[in-house]
């Protein structure tokens, strides 16, 4: 399994953002992590893409312990966070080159060319961010991570910024890479979206996980939703609103 | 709007000074305060009161009857040299910078741009205070005299920085109109008398100055021609307030001095439909509006060289550092070059007359020295382009999969590239013309010294930068990322121990090295001469090399460790 989370805890000072979450996500499994603010869901993506440290547990990515290889662990794996953070002084093309030579990608050139075209970057490969809009610097960070063909995407709040095409298109680019083989973890407050889109949700909240499966099976669950509901109902009635 | 600002600035204040004593409770700001209050304490107060003891508060009185003849006349003209150069070297002006909420809350809200100005006036009201504050505390007053500094220095600087905002404004101006003649007028009338005043410095400086009173008296001179009079004088009444007891005649000179800043005011705020194109950067995106001053296109996105498909990770970091320097170097580079070349050129031309040599090459060969000698300095302290700088995209690196310790070192590269090339022309322009500063000196020796001198540089750099990344990764929340700091005692106190830590780790490093090269000098010297001191600054690199190595595999471990919310924001 690609994505194998074990027992995660992570605490900043008193408080326990993420307590005791054990998960994993399967090859071509789009898994979608929904909870109301503060429920832990970016602490869990950060833990997973070795940014924080977990305070206690286990992350396997590929079968490998993040914290004991985080090198090899780190190369299987791409993360896209919500907010668009890149170097001021490089350029898109630039941003591009450097992830290829990061993570070794031959094919450098049609790769690049083809998510340009892909994400409609056309036209900006010499911008720098600072000439970018939102949309358009959140575009340059999905296809830094998409360049390399990683086995686990991480996504958080992807669509944020994007234009109604763009959206459309990042559904589509998600979905593709799954079927492609990539496990996808992906956290959102578009509902509609992990609906669409997800083949199983986790709901958390408090830093606990509170509800796991498919949107069918948490409908049919009687002590999560009445019989029929939609990812919504089950949203809000799983986080007690 | 102006009772919505003094709000926003009175709650800020109120709840900033709130922020800073709860903060208190963490030892780091705590230890902190004690020994930024240790310092103003034993640096202000212990100083003044041993003073009081001693003999009467202030200046001599014939010193004191000069510092008021002659200070506010080379102060003005420092001001004015100033003014001018806010107009040749680009700045926004932070009265101009509005904060993400200010963005958020103020630009959608219907208010003109003139109250928008007028608001960001306001705000700066506490700074100018502030600074005020601190001047009076730094000068040899009494009780009384320090609340004329402050109240003198506070028009000062409101009319200062409402100067260089109300600059920003007009320059913006008029790249909209170029053909427009009356937005030409102040860059007329400032151009006219940059060149009265610049023909009596250059009569003045013909010959280069013999000491630091002689620089005074050579700027008192120039400031106290005729002409220059008619110029300084808006100039003049904001400084000579500082220098004038308490008398009538210093109500008149603060009743002069607030006419002059309400008239840089007026002019400021009649310039304020530039704030527009000013704020044209999206607003409420942090990025964007701290992303640089946009240059010129082609030079924008010149790159020194392609980044080749495969290599060191070391060299990709060197690369994208290389990039960093390259393309944030502006026109603003100016601002802190100005006055570091003019201190150079005066502490120069005055080591010069000391030693008693003259002519061109000696100034020439003794200010490279020194600019050598500061860059080695104070090169790692400000070349920030490493770790410390990155800080602010720890969360991107941390997702690479590369060597911790490869990082390490790949972020100190180029920073360390950059100041040893600096020091290196420094060195060469020194030794080529060491001869006229150096006359007794051989050959042999002062080749010896600069090739030694080149050989050492980049051990004494690299180890510098070793150390202060050592102190960003094992101490996180010490370190400030980028430009932006931690304000408050405390955090003066923490940046104390710090530099303190610095200065004593760096002698640690450089102490091995130092020993072997003693001992390689003292073997020799007396065999070779002066040529020895070439093998022992190699021994001497060689070691700190292998030190800065060791330190870079060691901190690997310290970088994967390193919790990203522990580093410390700016305020």
């Amino acid at each position: 399994m690609p994505i194998v989370i074990e027992q995660l805890t992570r605490t900043f000072g008193p408080f326990t953002a993420v307590d005791d979450l054990s998960f994993g996500v399967d090859s071509g499994e789009i898994v979608g992590l929904i909870g109301p603010n503060g429920a832990g869901k970016t602490t869990t993506l950060r833990a997973l893409a070795g940014i924080l440290r977990p305070t206690r547990g286990r992350i396997r990515v590929d079968e490998i312990d993040l914290l004991e290889r985080p090198i090899d662990a780190k190369r299987r794996l791409a993360f896209m966070p919500d907010e668009p953070r890149l170097f001021e002084y490089l350029t898109v093309e630039e941003h591009l080159r450097l992830i290829a030579r990061l993570y070794e990608i031959d094919d450098f050139a049609a790769r690049s060319q083809a998510l340009v075209d892909e994400l409609e970057l056309k036209g900006k490969e010499r911008a720098l961010p600072g000439e970018l809009s939102r949309g358009m610097r959140q575009k340059v960070v999905i296809a830094c991570g998409l360049i390399r063909r990683a086995s686990v995407l991480l996504f958080d709040e992807p669509l944020t910024g994007l234009d109604p095409i763009g959206i459309r298109r990042m559904r589509e680019t998600i979905v593709a890479r799954a079927r492609a083989g990539a496990a996808v973890l992906l956290s959102s407050h578009l509902l509609h979206l992990v609906e669409e889109v997800c083949t199983r949700v986790i709901i958390m909240d408090h830093g606990h996980k509170i509800a796991d499966g498919t949107v069918a099976e948490l409908a049919s669950r009687a002590d999560l939703a009445a019989a029929g509901s939609n990812l919504e109902q089950i949203f809000l009635r799983v986080t007690g609103h | 709007m102006i009772a919505a600002s003094l709000y926003i600035t009175l709650c800020s204040a109120r709840n900033r000074v709130r922020v800073r004593l709860r903060r208190l409770r963490e030892p780091r700001y705590l230890f902190g305060a004690i020994v930024g209050a240790a310092y103003l304490y034993f640096a202000v107060f212990a100083r003044m009161a041993g003073r009081r003891g001693r003999v009467r508060l202030g200046p001599p009185p014939d010193m004191s009857l000069r510092l008021q003849t002659v200070g506010p006349l080379v102060a003005a003209l420092v001001v004015f040299v100033l003014a001018v150069l806010t107009w040749v070297v680009p700045a926004t002006g932070a009265m101009l910078s509005l904060s993400d909420a200010e963005a958020a809350f103020l630009l959608p809200a219907p208010l003109s741009r003139r109250q928008l100005v007028a608001h960001r006036l306001i705000r700066a009201q506490i700074g100018a205070l502030f600074a005020g504050l601190i001047m009076a505390f730094a000068v040899p007053a009494a009780g009384l005299g320090r609340l004329r500094v402050m109240l003198s220095t506070w028009l000062f600087f409101v009319t200062a920085r409402t100067y260089v905002a109300g600059v920003a404004l007009a320059r913006t101006r008029i790249a909209l109109e170029p053909k427009r003649l009356a937005r030409w007028v102040p860059v007329g009338i400032l151009g006219a008398a940059v060149l009265v005043v610049g023909a009596f410095i250059i009569r003045e400086w013909m010959l280069p100055a013999s000491s630091v009173a002689d620089v005074i008296d050579r700027a008192s001179h120039i400031a106290d021609a005729g002409p220059v009079q008619v110029i300084l004088a808006p100039f003049l009444t904001l400084v000579r307030p500082v220098f004038t007891p308490w008398s009538l005649s210093l109500a008149l000179w603060w009743i002069a001095s607030a006419l002059t800043a309400a008239a840089t005011i007026g002019w400021t705020l009649s310039n304020a439909s530039a704030m527009d194109v000013i704020l044209e950067a999206p607003p409420a995106n942090r990025a964007a509006r701290e992303a640089p001053a946009q240059p010129a296109r082609a030079a924008r996105v010149w790159t020194p060289w392609q980044l080749a498909a495969r290599g060191r990770t070391e060299g990709l970091f060197a690369w994208k550092g290389a990039l960093l320097i390259v393309r944030s170097a502006s026109l603003g580079t100016l601002r802190y070059l100005i006055p570091l070349a003019s201190m150079a050129v005066i502490a120069g031309s005055t080591a010069l007359r000391g030693g008693g040599y003259h002519g061109a090459a000696a100034f020439v060969a003794t200010l490279a020295t020194m600019i050598a000698a500061g860059t080695i300095l104070f090169g790692p302290q400000v070349a920030r382009f490493d770790l410390r700088e990155d800080f602010k995209n720890i969360e991107v690196l941390k997702t690479w999969p590369v060597s911790p310790a490869a990082v390490v070192r790949g972020e100190m590269l180029a920073p360390i590239a950059l100041v040893t090339a600096i020091c290196w022309a420094a060195i060469a322009t020194a030794w080529l013309f060491a001869a006229a500063a150096t006359p007794n000196l051989g050959v042999a020796w002062r080749a010896s010294i600069a090739i030694a001198a080149a050989i050492a540089a980049p051990a004494l750099i690299g180890g510098q930068f070793a150390v202060h990344n050592v102190f960003a990764l094992l101490f996180p929340a010490w370190v400030s990322v980028g430009n932006e700091r931690p304000r408050g005692i405390d955090a003066m106190g923490q940046r104390l121990i710090l530099l303190a830590a610095v200065i004593l780790s760096l002698i640690v490093i450089a102490l091995p090295g130092a020993l072997a090269a003693g001992i390689l000098w003292l073997a020799f010297q007396r065999l070779i001469g002066a040529p020895t001191l070439v093998p022992a600054a190699l021994v001497f690199t060689v070691v700190v090399a292998i030190e800065v190595a060791i330190i870079s595999e060691l901190l690997g471990p310290a970088y994967e460790r390193l919790d990203v919310m522990s580093i410390e924001r700016g305020e």
